[in-house]
């Protein structure tokens, strides 16, 4: 465990105790799905308003003391651009919540949860409902730039004969739809590419890659069995005729082996790569809710708490060096902003983009050069235990909705503690843009 | 500008100047609508004489400022004066009298519509030379005096023509329906539509630069009618301009709609034939004369016995409408239930997703209530979730709403599968199977998950006593019973049950809870079976009774249509569920032991499986979902086998009627209902009861209660106990 050498966090939580509480009230999602399967017929707004509802009726609030909705979306909404407004109106609450959405890429719902911890300790809020959903079955497609000019251009077109000379020029060619891409624009690298960097500047073998996959499912598929995951899941009744009921996950596989997994080929780096399917997490629908409010509030109204939300770290480096590797920077800081050492967490929720960014971010914390140059430690921050880690599986089995996978970290990460008895619990997500943010939540009530 | 002042005797009309038009403004701020009464149209005559006299006065404009309220008719208490046929038509005459001083005015007339516009109200706009009206969601506009078997007696069959064209009018004049101001300038009802702050300002420019309709521009027969649009006369297809224009055209569609009128109608209602009859010879004479038809044939309307019972409704309905609950009562089921539900704060627990769950939780919805649908599992929770899904597909399909309003629909309707979804809820309704220790266990898990210990348990059972369900409940205060009817967007009844131990809180909230989802209320005693199912009961058993001792099932069918219910009864028990009916009527049996008379051939029935319709078995044959002809293997069961004994179809009808007529009395000996109207009430809109006949009740005093009682006394002679006359046709006399 390295230094501290910050001085203005050594007085952090004595002043945080001051301040209202941030209790998590409910934390609820859909399953998460491989997209273009069982949710293909729905929308970012359907699906978000699944656990925004449900987390309301499960808890008992009482909507109309709910202040604001805030919720992330990644790719880019064309159909309900502000959809966390969207989600208020569309489920019938009480018009006067308002609602922004946001966009920190795959740490979008964590920031979003964080906007409402800010907030409530703030005082200006009593209660939030926070979330985030990806329906990649509906993503907007669009036109080429050089169509969208035509299109426009076109339409401010007035008279029939200058229509018609525009029509002349016409290029059908142009009009072919874009897929949006999941590259990074500032690198033009996607994000497996960039995962396959990072195992390459790390040196992260395939086969760890595969061990940490095989575990992540094998975790998950236990905790299924164990009804660890019933009161975290919403189901959502899918489909014209709403004839898909869908009340689980459907990427967890339990019965992967590292023999398996051993035999797909590279996904990104088709030649000499490491990253396959197998040990990166899958293009997934879902979203989810978490219900934030004033402890006090949440008192008061005989409301549930799972937890409360003490605080977060964002982190941002340049994406050309390591793109997602932002978590190895924001969970230090984090517990040296608190005086928490590795060992007083209990819980570690690490999102799993990647096998091979999960481990080059272990990797970096205990590693006494990048903690010293990057952190400014005087030595090695730490070994993270595996055993504390992940406990009920990440994402590379359960999937991971960009703008959904915060909440379910959130709620996952609380309940384990609970189950366990932790105290504390850090959630950490590497994000696109070299972002990275990590959050501190604790059960104990004080 | 002007000192020109002229009074209102009746402080409903207020007139004023705006430069040199007159501004007429029908506002009864005693009143929640603005209705003609004698005093108020003589007043209005008045005034109008006033203001024609004025030598500067260059136009009148008629508006209202009520909000949502132009005028919506003639006030209903006029038609209790009108106990002949003259009375009728001299009524009318006098209405025509006062609406012409706008016609012939020398001046533009303009009415300046804002809000309901029906009825005299209509008519009196119909009078002016011009129409305008505003664009606000509260202007409808329609002659609605179909559905209280009468005709527009106030001009409305011949001016609604000569503006609109015949087949148009006819529409609106046969349906009764309102129509929207979109639809209104479509049709050439009005000439504009203008926002509502803007109306006024336009009525008075109209007045200033339009020049009056006066000698040949002058409404006189349909001839001059220049650009009438087309529409549909119920299934009778686009009528051309030429066929109004000729005596031939006007026969082809007097014929076509006289069909029409036939197959809607089935003889029972003799208003639409009048009215018809009005436009078709009134289009055919200058107006005048048009209006003296129109006059004679109202007042030939206005004695029937049908119009009578119409109105009789008509009252019951606005009547049933008041929360009859202590204030205290209500102010507490508004805090705690009605307000916070219109809100979206919370949401009604909807426990049971069948036909009847997902019924209610479509209505909810549509009504912009939010709801949490339970059922035990994921597969009927998903049958209810399309059944509320197709309901609002639909609509949209038929463009009533847009996409958007669909989704949200949807988003208003939570599906569930956990009791925790129904921690928040103040009300729960339940619509579970109908047996009282799967309803018990419910309310159990209803009292541990509900956060808030004074919700309410409303149970839509058919037949289980409410006071047998609450007597397992914590709080037995707080149960209620909620009868709907099936299917429940359709059927426009609620009965509301209360028992002993019922708090009037928990009944309020009921009450505005089905009145939010535009119901018809009738609050009732608890017992077996209340009121409703108890009566239906017993005329289902007599029709039964008649079917053992040898009628055929079409016999008796057709017996009881004739009478005027929708359906047979027979037809009905195959609809409702032959082991769903068995089952109530074997409730009723045990606490009507004494009377209720069941024939045990129907044990038989039900032991080859027959249902009903559901499973295509039934006293019915069914192809394709479809009813066919009546199952003739059903009679090996019965007495005389295939031989059906030809029966007196009167007296088949009696019978089932006298005896639901006799059950609905001894409710109320037995005080299940509360008055004579309750019981009328419930009988129409929750069983079907011919509407023409006014109810049980009003069906009763028009025969004469001796002579009821005198044929209950026969007929117990000859059938048994269960036509024993009741206390209430000798108690009360009339």
């Amino acid at each position: 465990m390295g230094q501290r050498k910050q001085k203005h966090s050594s007085d952090h939580s004595e002043h945080s105790q001051n301040l209202p509480r941030v209790a998590v009230v409910g934390a609820v999602r859909t399953p998460f799905v491989r997209s273009f399967g069982v949710f293909e017929r729905e929308t970012p707004l359907a699906l978000s308003l699944r656990p925004a509802t449900e987390v309301i009726a499960r808890t008992g609030a009482k909507a109309s003391d709910i202040d604001e909705c805030i919720w992330g979306a990644v790719v880019p909404q064309t159909k309900n651009p502000n959809i966390a407004r969207d989600i208020v109106l569309f489920a019938g609450l009480p018009k006067s919540v308002a609602g922004y959405t946001i966009n920190r890429a795959c740490a979008s719902s964590l920031q979003a949860v964080q906007l409402a911890a800010d907030a409530i300790q703030a005082g200006r809020n009593r209660m939030v409902l926070a979330g985030g959903v990806e329906c990649l079955s509906d993503v907007p497609i669009t036109f080429s730039d050089e169509a969208r000019r035509f299109l426009t251009r076109l339409s401010r077109t007035k008279s029939i004969r200058d229509k018609l000379l525009m029509l002349s020029d016409f290029n059908p060619k142009a009009f072919l739809p874009k897929p949006p891409a999941l590259a990074e624009p500032y690198t033009g690298f996607t994000m497996g590419e960039h995962g396959e960097q990072m195992a390459v500047k790390n040196d992260i073998s395939r086969e760890r890659q595969d061990e940490l996959a095989m575990l992540s499912h094998h975790r998950a598929a236990a905790a299924i069995e164990k009804g660890f995951l019933k009161d975290e899941i919403v189901p959502v009744w899918a489909g014209p005729n709403r004839e898909n009921y869908v009340d689980a996950d459907n990427l967890v596989r339990g019965d992967t082996s590292l023999e398996a997994l051993a035999k797909l080929k590279p996904a990104f780096d088709k030649r000499n790569g490491t990253l396959t399917a197998g040990n990166s997490s899958a293009l997934t629908d879902g979203a989810s809710a978490v219900l934030l409010a004033d402890s006090n509030y949440a008192a008061e109204h005989n409301l549930p708490v799972l937890g409360y939300v003490v605080d977060s770290v964002t982190v941002a480096v340049d994406p050309k060096d390591q793109l997602l590797i932002g978590p190895a920077y924001a969970l230090p800081k984090l517990l040296q902003r608190h005086n928490l050492k590795l060992s007083d967490i209990g819980v570690f929720e690490i999102h799993e983009a990647f096998a091979a960014q999960v481990l080059s971010c272990l990797d970096a914390m205990a590693n006494t050069r990048f903690c010293q140059d990057k952190l400014g430690l005087e030595g090695a921050f730490g070994v993270i235990d595996p055993m504390s880690m992940n406990i009920d599986g990440g994402s590379i089995a359960y999937g991971h909705p960009f703008g959904a996978t915060g909440g379910r970290l959130i709620g996952r990460a609380l309940r384990i503690a609970q189950r366990i008895g932790s105290r504390y619990a850090v959630v950490a997500i590497c994000a696109a843009g070299g972002m990275g943010q990590a959050m501190l939540l604790e059960t104990q009530q004080r | 500008m002007t000192n020109k002042n002229i009074q209102s005797v009746t402080k409903t009309l207020r007139a004023s100047w705006q430069d040199n038009v007159c501004i007429i403004d029908f506002h009864d701020e005693s009143k929640s609508m603005n209705a003609f009464s004698r005093e108020i149209l003589a007043d209005l005559d008045a005034i109008l004489s006033q203001a024609l006299n004025e030598q500067s006065l260059s136009g009148i404009v008629f508006t209202s400022s009520k909000p949502a309220c132009f005028a919506a008719g003639v006030d209903i208490s006029i038609f209790d004066t009108l106990t002949t046929q003259q009375a009728g038509e001299e009524a009318s005459a006098a209405l025509h009298a006062v609406f012409q001083k706008f016609a012939d005015a020398t001046v533009p007339t303009v009415a300046a519509i804002n809000g309901v516009c029906l009825g005299g109200g209509l008519e009196l706009a119909l009078a002016c030379h011009y129409r305008i009206c505003s664009s606000h969601s509260s202007t409808q506009l329609g002659l609605p005096e179909i559905q209280l078997g009468l005709l527009p007696g106030g001009g409305g069959t011949q001016r609604l023509p000569r503006v609109i064209g015949a087949a148009p009018a006819l529409d609106l004049i046969l349906t009764g329906k309102k129509i929207d101001a979109k639809k209104a300038l479509k049709l050439g009802l009005v000439s504009e539509v203008v926002p509502e702050n803007q109306l006024l300002r336009k009525a008075v420019e109209i007045c200033k630069t339009a020049k009056p309709l006066t000698g040949s521009k002058k409404q006189t027969t349909l001839g001059f009618l220049g650009q009438m649009k087309a529409a549909d006369v119920g299934s009778i297809d686009v009528q051309k301009l030429a066929l109004e224009t000729n005596p031939l055209g006007r026969a082809i569609i007097e014929r076509k709609t006289l069909e029409q009128i036939e197959k809607n109608t089935k003889g029972f209602y003799p208003a639409p034939k009048k009215a018809l009859e009005s436009l078709i010879k009134g289009i055919a004479k200058p107006l005048q004369d048009g209006l003296r038809l129109e006059s004679k044939l109202f007042g030939d309307l206005v004695v029937t016995p049908e119009s009578r019972a119409l109105i009789h409704i008509f009252r019951l309905i606005t009547a049933a409408k008041k929360n009859p609950f202590h204030s205290d009562a209500q102010r507490a089921a508004r805090e705690d239930v009605i307000d916070p539900l219109i809100a979206g704060d919370t949401a009604v627990g909807m426990v049971g997703a069948g036909l009847m769950g997902s019924g209610i939780a479509t209505v909810l919805s549509d009504k912009n209530i939010r709801c949490v649908m339970m059922d035990r599992d994921g597969a009927s929770v998903q049958r209810g979730l399309k059944s509320v899904q197709s309901y609002f597909d639909e609509r949209m399909k038929k463009r009533r709403i847009k996409r958007f309003d669909r989704d949200a629909a949807m988003g208003r309707v939570l599906p569930t599968t956990s009791p925790d979804s129904l921690s928040g809820t103040p009300i729960i309704i339940e619509a579970v199977f109908e047996d009282l220790a799967v309803k018990h266990d419910l309310l159990k898990k209803c009292e541990t998950f509900v956060k808030n210990e004074n919700f309410i348990f409303a149970s839509n059972t058919s037949s289980l006593p409410i006071s047998r369900v609450a007597a397992a409940a914590r709080k037995p205060e707080n149960v209620v019973g909620m009868h709907f009817f099936s299917p429940v967007p359709k059927m426009p009844l609620v009965e509301i049950i209360t028992t002993d131990k019922t708090s009037e809180r928990a009944a309020s909230a009921a009450f505005d809870l089905a009145a939010k989802m535009g119901k018809n209320i009738i609050v009732v005693k608890d017992g077996p079976g209340f009121y409703t199912t108890r009566i239906l009961a017993f005329l289902i058993a007599e029709a039964l009774n008649i079917l053992v001792e040898g009628a055929s099932i079409e016999a008796i069918d057709t017996a009881l249509e004739r009478f005027g219910m929708p359906v047979g009864p027979i037809t009905l028990l195959d609809e409702v569920g032959i082991d769903v009916g068995a089952h109530i009527i074997t409730v009723l049996k045990e606490a009507f032991a004494d009377r209720l008379q069941i024939p045990a051939e129907l044990d038989s029935i039900i032991a080859e499986d027959r249902k009903g319709r559901k499973n295509g078995r039934g006293f019915y044959t069914y192809a394709d979902g479809k009813k066919d002809k009546p199952d003739v293997s059903v009679y090996k069961h019965l007495k005389h086998g295939d031989d059906r004994k030809h029966m007196d179809m009167k007296e088949i009808a009696d019978r089932c009627m006298y005896v639901f007529m006799n059950e609905a009395a001894r409710c109320l000996d037995e005080g299940i209902i509360s008055s004579t109207d309750v019981g009328d009430l419930g009988a129409i809109f929750g069983l079907g009861f011919p509407p023409f006949l006014g109810g049980p009740f009003h069906h009763a005093q028009q025969l004469g209660y001796a002579r009821v009682s005198q044929t209950l006394s026969d007929m117990a002679g000859k059938y048994g106990k269960r036509f024993a006359p009741a206390a209430h046709w000798t108690k009360s006399s009339h």
